[in-house]
């Protein structure tokens, strides 16, 4: 007897609770947030996504589960968001891959208008350098020797058709040379194929790039920026912009939710998101993985409008290089 | 040596104790379930990392590794479904020699294989780490064309009854390699307009249809036809013998040696290493009283041996370069990062005591696999006494938990029930479906590092013949595939002398 009123007490006060949040819609987040992450796991979109998921549940006052949809180059996790509900509970981790899909017209899910910014948390640098022996000293060396060997240059980048490519096609353009992109599966392939000479010209973003470079083994040329970089080891780099190359694509990383959810939801996501960007520790973490060189924080409108002026310049390039799908 | 006192004190303490426990324990139970990989297993360990000290937080994960490569052969002896890729050359005799009623010996095997690799890739990478981050980087896309074509050639062996339908189960593999997006120009290749196809079809979900669902379907065939149970014979959990295990010392070293140089090549894995050392076992002791694919001893050991072997060798250019060897030492690259440390040529002199943490923990977790391990695994072969209904129903569970988890996509398990079919097929008509699996593993790598040498070479082939290491081992292919012509020759000639 006892059992069945214990029930029928639970019953009803999940009845109450129900009427409850129905009656205040604002009342978000009743239980815990998905976080979609388009990668696999273990990946640096990945640890990222993680950490700053577990600061800024804290201020979200929910937890945030991370979910892998690493499947079809990210197109799986984004539309796996997109036949979630409009109602906050899922959110999306987006890098410049989402825009390059749209560019390529890959998916038939058309990112930008079925998913609303948030915000954009960080920034990555992309460089250039050469393997220690090379015979390269400065970019004004790489550039005349690619002027004069068209496509004789190897630089590598991972995966065909993603931002390396865009990065290594989109320079060469804008400094009006050309070289071949050697597509990787992987960063480590990448690096070793760099260190055991195989490739000319090394690209990656600042954190991978810096510990070749402190310990010699890849000489920096250029760093795809406005200026140069506030780090001791790489003072002495030139920026592309300096050199007169108007160039300065680089990975960063934010996130999104699907249009039509509710405005005071996605201001309580917001709000929670911006308490977690200010938070201390997420400073620390920005500064162990050297994305707080460049302000990468943007606004949702402010985000809105820089994709908007990335998927335009991919398309450009891509459908040069003939990657876009009819 | 004081390094190395430190580096002692670090791991051997009470505390530390019973993280390697723990942890060795949760590598075994992650590797043994599909889709569950070890990578995965790191990643749920990692929030526990963050308020530890580094070297407790090295000594935990470490263990995970070295148990994650050992728990992937349990449910391929036991249920002919290899929980992690580095486990599948283990089922082709581990699960026959389980099928015998000698599942605890075979669990048993697999178990001191796995330590003894372990042990050994510590050693070495102890002795040589920097010597062999250099031979890592000699591997460019030149070799690893060599040694993609050298695993593919391990076809001879591992299917030799009839080789006929053997190759052309490779090269449906390697068909099979080429769906999804291309790896060098980005073309869509045999999507049909499906996105989950873009992707590629995974071996692991393959793997886990192919080998486990096939395997439930025939037997349930079977089931239907006699009326008894399907395990009349009973369990036996005894372990091998130690004085025989020794005797057969040769294969565990030669199988870690494999191991290890194929571990510290980052393109490869311990599931290219674990075949190659189960081929090249099982062509050089092709005379013995137990046929191999029949329950033969050193079918299991060989490949044990090698994919843990791998845990030492895949850590070498992790720690030296900065370049993770395998997917599981990426992640634990990228815990180092969350910890503090900086993965990159200068680590070791910045971390001196890294390395003899490492070492120390490896071998404190393969000396628990080997004096705690074998009798907790063995216990395992149980579950071959439950009911077959019962046994069958668990397996299609566990492999539906693994095909979805290893993506969380329901496509995946569209396509494991797909190669399920297919798998029972093959078997019916005797198509060799590791050799399938072969290709579909090798196919990538071989077709990608083809197309990437030449792309390199400028347009020409001549880089697989004029790098030394490349020749080497494309000379080895020529022997392995000739070897098999070459004895029925001697085996002619010396009859027909007598």
């Amino acid at each position: 007897m006892r059992l069945r009123n214990v029930i029928t007490a639970g019953a009803i006060g999940v009845f109450l609770a129900a009427m409850a949040g129905g009656a205040f819609a604002q009342n978000y987040p009743r239980r815990a947030v998905e976080m979609v992450v388009p990668f696999g796991a273990g990946g640096a979109s990945d640890i990222f996504a993680r950490q700053f998921s577990e600061i800024s549940s804290k201020y979200l006052g929910a937890p945030i589960t991370v979910v892998n949809k690493g499947g079809a180059g990210t197109i799986e996790g984004m539309v796996y968001a997109y036949s979630a509900p409009a109602d906050g509970y899922t959110i999306l981790e987006i890098t410049p891959s989402l825009p390059i899909v749209e560019a390529r017209n890959s998916s038939s899910v058309k990112f930008r208008a079925e998913f609303e910014p948030i915000m954009r948390v960080q920034a990555d640098v992309q460089l250039f350098g050469v393997p220690k022996d090379s015979p390269i000293k400065s970019l004004d060396d790489l550039i005349a020797f690619a002027k004069a060997n068209p496509k004789k240059l190897k630089i590598g980048g991972i995966s065909p058709g993603a931002l390396d490519d865009y990065i290594a096609n989109g320079f060469a353009k804008a400094a009006g040379f050309q070289w071949s992109y050697v597509p990787y599966k992987g960063a480590s392939v990448l690096k070793a194929a760099v260190l055991g000479g195989e490739l000319d010209v090394y690209q990656d973003k600042v954190i991978s790039f810096m510990s070749l470079v402190e310990s010699g083994d890849v000489r920096p040329l250029v760093v795809l920026a406005d200026k140069r970089l506030d780090v001791p080891q790489l003072k002495d780099v030139p920026s592309s912009v300096e050199k007169g190359i108007n160039f300065t694509q680089g990975s960063w990383r934010g996130f999104v939710v699907k249009k039509g959810t509710p405005a005071d939801v996605k201001k309580i996501i917001i709000d929670a998101f911006q308490k977690a960007y200010d938070d201390p520790a997420y400073k620390e973490v920005e500064k162990q993985q050297m994305t707080d060189i460049l302000p990468g924080y943007l606004n949702a409108d402010e985000f809105r409008k820089s994709l908007d002026a990335e998927v335009e310049n991919f398309s450009a390039v891509f459908t040069e290089l003939g990657l876009v799908k009819k | 040596m004081d390094v190395f006192i430190q580096a002692l004190g670090a791991v051997f303490n009470p505390l530390s104790a019973v993280l390697v426990i723990v942890g060795t324990l949760f590598g075994i139970v992650c590797g043994a379930l599909p889709g569950l990989s070890t990578s995965m297993a790191i990643i749920l360990c990692l929030p526990f990392t963050y308020t530890m000290s580094p070297d407790l937080a090295i000594v935990l994960l470490i263990a995970v590794y070295v148990g994650g490569a050992c728990g992937g052969s349990i449910s391929a002896i036991l249920l002919k479904t290899p929980g992690t890729p580095e486990a599948v050359a283990t089922t082709f005799d581990g699960y026959p020699m389980a099928q015998k009623g000698q599942a605890g010996m075979a669990l048993g095997l697999a178990v001191t294989a796995s330590s003894f690799g372990t042990i050994f890739s510590a050693i070495v990478m102890l002795m040589a780490a920097p010597l062999l981050a250099k031979v890592a980087l000699s591997f460019q896309s030149a070799e690893y064309f060599a040694l993609g074509l050298l695993g593919l050639s391990c076809v001879t062996s591992i299917a030799a009854k009839d080789q006929l339908k053997a190759a052309l189960s490779v090269i449906l593999g390697l068909m099979i390699s080429t769906v999804g997006i291309d790896s060098i120009n980005g073309v869509e290749r045999f999507a049909f307009g499906q996105p989950f196809l873009l992707n590629g079809i995974h071996y692991i979900t393959v793997m886990i249809g192919a080998f486990a669902v096939a395997e439930v379907f025939k037997n349930i065939e079977e089931y239907r036809h006699r009326d008894n149970t399907l395990q009349q014979g009973s369990v036996s959990i005894e372990l091998m013998k130690f004085g025989e295990m020794v005797k057969m010392w040769a294969t565990f070293v030669k199988a870690s040696v494999i191991g290890v140089i194929i571990g510290i090549i980052p393109a490869a894995g311990g599931s290219i290493s674990s075949l190659i050392a189960y081929g090249e076992t099982s062509r050089s002791h092709k005379h013995d009283a137990i046929k191999f694919g029949e329950g033969n001893p050193r079918g299991i050991i060989a490949p044990e041996s090698a994919n843990n072997a791998g845990v030492g060798g895949a850590l070498v250019p992790t720690m030296v370069l900065g370049i993770p060897g395998s997917p599981v030492t990426a992640v634990i690259m990228a815990a180092f990062m969350i910890i503090g440390l900086r993965p990159g040529p200068l680590l070791l002199r910045d971390q001196p005591v890294l390395l003899d943490t490492i070492f120390l923990s490896l071998v404190f977790a393969a000396l628990l696999l080997f004096f705690g391990g074998r009798f907790v695994t063995r216990q395992f072969g149980h579950i071959l006494k439950l009911p077959y209904p019962l046994l069958g129903t668990l397996i299609i569970a566990l492999g539906l938990l693994g095909a979805y988890s290893f993506q969380n996509s329901f496509y995946d398990v569209i396509i494991m029930f797909i190669a399920g079919v297919g798998g029972y097929l093959f078997d019916k008509f005797k198509y060799s479906i590791p050799a399938l699996i072969l290709g579909l593993i090798l196919g990538d790598l071989v077709e990608n590092s083809l197309r990437k040498q030449i792309i390199i070479g400028d347009g020409t082939a001549m880089g697989f013949v004029t790098r030394p290491v490349s020749l080497v081992i494309l000379l080895m292919v020529v022997f392995v595939l000739a070897w098999p012509m070459f004895s029925k020759l001697m085996g002619k000639r010396k009859s027909s002398a007598a």
